[in-house]
């Protein structure tokens, strides 16, 4: 009669398990299908954005949009062969679609311009490989008039989650950019700085 | 028949005669010749002659009969270079002062040229032209650049420059650096435009020009020198820095005139060349207005929690359908 009980409570126990399996899995799908959604669509905007002449409307606003958010933007490096839009503002939602600009003036815009991305460690998209980066490496952003300034990394370092400064800018007569990723789960910051390149 | 016979015979001895008795000399040209003053010596290089032997000889008087001078020829000289040259020493014989005029042979073949010993070129010229451009250390690498700020828009302006390089050999205890900047565009100075040719076009071929045309070509970079040096107003040197004019745009060429001076005295003299790089450009940008305040950089982490629930679920699975069937196995 125990036993029978016993089983009873472990085959229900096991639909509970099943019934949350299925959903996890669900979840595991979602998530990381949405992602390789956004991906697809950010090549398709990089395109349209390069290709776009009149980026532009008469208050500067960018005309381009994604998912909700106003491209201005795009980022590619090279070294990791990324290449991404940059959305307008960084929001948890924004940084599902792409990067995101944190802080800063327009992008290529002088003083220091901060970019935000998730490190994807599964897909090891958007800024998912910005640990392999080295000084020297190139950072190119296009902007919404179409110039492309390149950047070179000269520091990457960890820092706090807290560590402000980094957004700072030091010299208004240097156009610099920095890229913002998660490192060590969420406890600290990776930080890659690069400057123009004269 | 034999009177004709006999006169054919005479004819002919007569033209071998006279072939025998006319002078066997060619009258050449003048040599084109360069000279170098070293001390009080005059080493004469003549166009063509470098690495030919001939023989030379001076006078005062413009010799209408060359072949009276065959007596006083001397073999050419070599310079330290090996290069064939004729020298006029300190201690001749020669008045100077007067016209001096050079008999060489070369060969057969006997030529005269008048000296101007004025026009010769001291060691010290050519070992200046030589190292034109690096007599003063510089750096015209860098730039400076500056921003303003007013009423919320940022001005920067890059600009181009020389900057000097302290030599620890010419460190007088009083001493300035002066300068004199002019265009390179042939409308402010024809002369400027023509010395910076020159000495671009030098600074590349120069090892591979003779001697006699190193001279010429030193000759003609010093007059030029001389020529702007007159005319020029010297500015001081602040900071060891020259800055590109005001008024000055991109890719305009400036030719600059640079001296050391020990109280007025020129230590060291030498030109160089600023290109303006970007010029006075203004790039206006809007200034940033940082309302906002950052207190924390953005959450940028991947969760793996939905994997890592996931692995738990499904080691709890497998472990509760064991347990089940372990349960199974004790019922029958």
């Amino acid at each position: 009669m125990k036993n029978k009980n016993k089983l009873l409570f472990y085959k229900a126990f096991l639909c509970v398990l099943l019934i949350s399996l299925i959903i996890t899995v669900i979840l595991i799908v979602k998530k990381y299908g949405t992602q390789e959604k956004y991906e697809e669509k950010n090549e398709e905007i990089v395109e349209v954005f390069s290709r776009t002449e009149e980026k532009i409307d008469q208050n500067g606003m960018s005309l381009i949009e994604f998912e909700g958010f106003k491209v201005i933007g795009l980022i590619k490096i090279p070294a990791i062969n990324l290449e991404y839009p940059i959305l307008e503002q960084t929001t948890d939602e924004a940084m599902k679609v792409s990067i995101s600009k944190y802080w800063g003036g327009d992008i290529n815009s002088y003083g220091n311009v901060s970019l935000a991305g998730h490190n994807n460690k599964i897909t090891l998209t958007m800024f998912g490989k910005n640990k392999n980066l080295k000084n020297g490496d190139s950072i190119f952003l296009t902007d919404l008039t179409g110039t492309t300034i390149e950047y070179k990394i000269y520091d990457t370092f960890i820092t706090d989650p807290d560590d402000v400064s980094i957004l700072r800018t030091t010299d208004k007569s240097v156009r610099e950019v920095t890229l913002i990723t998660c490192t060590n789960g969420r406890a600290n910051r990776l930080i890659n700085k690069a400057i123009e390149v004269k | 028949m034999e009177t004709f016979k006999s006169k054919k015979v005479m004819l002919v001895f007569l033209l071998v005669l006279l072939m025998m008795l006319l002078p066997t000399r060619i009258f050449a040209a003048t040599q084109s010749v360069a000279i170098v003053k070293v001390e009080n010596d005059y080493s004469i290089y003549i166009d063509g002659l470098e690495n030919k032997d001939f023989k030379f000889a001076f006078t005062n008087q413009n010799p209408e009969d060359e072949t009276s001078f065959e007596s006083q020829l001397i073999p050419n000289w070599e310079d330290n270079n090996g290069v064939n040259i004729a020298c006029l020493e300190e201690g001749t014989s020669l008045n100077l002062n007067e016209p001096v005029f050079m008999i060489v042979k070369v060969g057969e073949e006997l030529s005269v040229t008048e000296l101007d010993l004025d026009k010769a070129i001291s060691k010290t010229d050519m070992a200046s032209v030589e190292a034109i451009t690096t007599i003063i250390d510089v750096d015209t690498t860098q730039t400076t650049t500056t921003s303003d700020n007013e009423n919320g828009v940022v001005t920067t302006q890059t600009v181009g420059q020389v900057n000097i390089i302290e030599s620890a050999e010419y460190n007088y205890t009083d001493y300035e650096y002066q300068y004199n900047l002019i265009k390179i565009d042939g409308t402010e100075s024809e002369t400027a435009t023509k010395l910076s040719n020159l000495v671009d076009s030098l600074q590349s071929t120069y090892s591979t020009l003779s001697t006699y045309n190193k001279i010429l070509k030193t000759a003609e970079i010093r007059d030029l020198y001389f020529s702007l040096r007159e005319e020029a107003v010297y500015s001081k040197v602040n900071d060891y820095v020259i800055y590109q004019p005001e008024d000055s745009k991109e890719g305009d060429k400036y030719l600059v005139l640079l001296q050391q001076l020990s109280g007025k005295e020129v230590i060291r003299e030498d030109i160089q060349f600023l290109i303006c790089t970007e010029g006075h450009k203004q790039e206006v940008v809007k200034e940033v207005k940082e309302i906002k305040k950052a207190t924390a950089l953005p959450r940028t982490f991947d969760s793996i929690i939905l994997l890592v629930v996931l692995a738990v679920i499904l080691i709890t699975t497998i472990a509760v359908i064991l347990r089940i069937r372990k349960l199974n196995k004790n019922e029958e």
